[in-house]
């Protein structure tokens, strides 16, 4: 239980920033939306023309720019990758800081089994990724409502801001599971920025080819903002892989861990 | 020189997963555009229509999408980030790694000035820079060839190259003036990313709404825009700025870590 309070009073401040990152970046982007929503009309009509393929090779799909949901969808393609940053950012170090910082063998040694350490840093982490998406909501919707005058349906825009949790669930899974599997890891941030471009050129890829099947590949596919405004829901085939992944994710976390020899020079 | 040796190596694992992402980005993007291509120029004109804004956002305004320069001068804006974000990493890193990895009370214990190691760290970031730059340059002809129906572009990727190695040189070269700023690598590495994006997400802004184009002068990804660099043309005001941005900085860099408590 320390554990779990003293990894929550370290975290808490880095959490903050982020999600301020997080809700600035999208401040910024919807006071451009008042600049697009001028030309409502005459977007609508002319995006009816495109032929299929033009529209799946620019990436826009059926994202209607001139909503309000829309373009929301655009931009929080952009507020999405920085929660997945900090997401596999928190993964990542939730074990191994301990490594980098030599306080390892001293954490060990202390008569608690290993797996209460790994349950408690996940907790940690798991209960900042839920109260950043919590003020992340909050502030979006207070955003949006001040810079978009327009009606949008409020179950959808949760719907699509709830997927953070699932994606960055996936990345904190993948974090731990690296940072148990990796040796010596000295700086956390370029990983992180890697992994996370890594995964979005392979989204970028999977949307502009005609079949589908690299969306298994990259957690951004799992959660296509496009239909969940159509559909009004998630897909099931990508949510049930997603919440697989993470279990097995952290399952694997915990068995490696129990064996893993802890570097304490 | 042995510094500079050394550093190559210590580097060498990370330069090359670098240039291979740069690889595989090129291959990507040549991908995507024969989805484009297929399309034809009907849809050119179709997408002319569309409000200024928007076209802001997809990273379209003045190029022409379905012909392979204009695409690729649309898909150069990666490789800004790309090799803006490895830029300012290295720029970050090279000196304050010492301190993290511990290595720090070695190194400068040794009889040799500190300005020649650093100076030596900033020549292996340059050689580093370089390569990525030529990886970059020789993808992007291979792959561009490949999927070239028109005439060859050569030219306006060796242009599009060098305002890559101007900008890789800025970023870096304030990644490495805020390392010598900041307490260690942890702090270095955030505060020059964030500078990184936001300057990144400034130029993103000014393109969507034009009313703050007088903001271009604080973001270097401004200085040399695609449009212009596929001509040929760089504007020599800019470039000045560029090199003033990276004499002053790196002075920074030098006289921060002369007179600093390393950490050890």
């Amino acid at each position: 239980m320390n554990i779990y309070w003293q990894e929550l009073k370290m975290s808490v401040r880095t959490m903050i920033s982020w999600t301020l990152g997080m809700l600035l970046t999208l401040l910024f982007f919807m006071f451009m939306f008042t600049a697009v929503a001028k030309d409502v009309a005459i977007i609508n009509q002319i995006m009816t023309k495109f032929p299929p393929e033009l529209v799946r090779a620019l990436g826009l799909s059926s994202l209607d720019l001139s909503t309000v949901l829309g373009f929301y969808g655009y931009v929080f393609m952009f507020i999405l990758l920085v929660a997945a940053v900090y997401a596999l950012k928190s993964g990542i170090s939730a074990l191994s800081e301990e490594i980098r910082a030599k306080t390892a063998d001293f954490l060990v040694s202390k008569p608690i089994s290993r797996t209460t350490i790994v349950t408690a840093k996940i907790m940690s982490v798991v209960t900042l990724v839920v109260l950043q998406i919590i003020i992340y909501i909050g502030g979006a919707f207070v955003i949006i409502q001040i810079t978009a005058n327009q009606y949008f349906h409020k179950p959808t825009f949760l719907l699509i801001n709830l997927s953070l949790f699932f994606v960055e669930l996936f990345f904190v899974g993948l974090g731990l599971l690296l940072s148990v599997i990796i040796n010596k890891i000295k700086t956390v941030l370029p990983i992180a920025l890697g992994i996370v471009f890594g995964f979005w050129i392979l989204q970028m890829l999977n949307q502009s080819l005609a079949d589908h099947t690299l969306a298994y590949f990259t957690p951004f596919a799992y959660f296509d903002i496009a239909k969940i405004i159509e559909t009004g829901s998630y897909e099931n085939v990508y949510l049930f892989s997603d919440v697989v992944l993470i279990l097995v994710f952290t399952v694997l976390t915990y068995i490696i861990y129990q064996r893993k020899d802890m570097p304490s020079v | 020189m042995n510094i500079v040796l050394r550093e190559l190596r210590a580097n060498l694992k990370s330069l090359i997963i670098w240039s291979v992402s740069m690889v595989l980005l090129i291959a990507m993007g040549m991908v995507k555009y024969s989805g484009i291509a297929a399309v034809g120029q009907e849809a050119n004109e179709l997408l002319n229509q569309l409000p200024e804004a928007m076209k802001s956002i997809l990273g379209m305004n003045y190029l022409d999408l379905t012909s392979i320069s204009g695409y690729y001068g649309m898909f150069f804006l990666y490789f800004l980030l790309l090799g803006g974000t490895h830029a300012v990493m290295l720029g970050a890193t090279i000196i304050s790694k010492e301190e993290r990895d511990k290595t720090a009370d070695f190194l400068f214990v040794k009889p040799i000035v500190r300005s020649k190691v650093i100076t030596a760290k900033l020549i292996a970031v340059l050689i580093n820079l370089a390569i990525v730059n030529l990886v970059t340059l020789l993808a992007s002809v291979f792959f561009v060839a490949m999927y070239n129906k028109g005439e060859p572009i050569n030219d306006q990727i060796n242009y599009l190259m060098i305002s890559l190695f101007i900008l890789q040189i800025i970023f870096a070269s304030i990644g490495a003036g805020i390392s010598g700023l900041a307490k260690n690598t942890k702090k270095a590495t955030s505060w020059a990313t964030t500078l990184f994006l936001i300057t990144f997400l400034l130029s993103m802004a000014i393109e969507i709404y034009n009313k703050i184009d007088f903001l271009k002068y604080l973001t270097p990804f401004k200085y040399f825009p695609t449009v212009e660099v596929m001509k040929g043309s760089f504007d020599p005001f800019f470039l000045l700025l560029a090199a003033v941005i990276v004499i002053g900085f790196t002075v920074l860099t030098y006289i921060t870590f002369q007179k600093r408590d390393l950490y050890i």
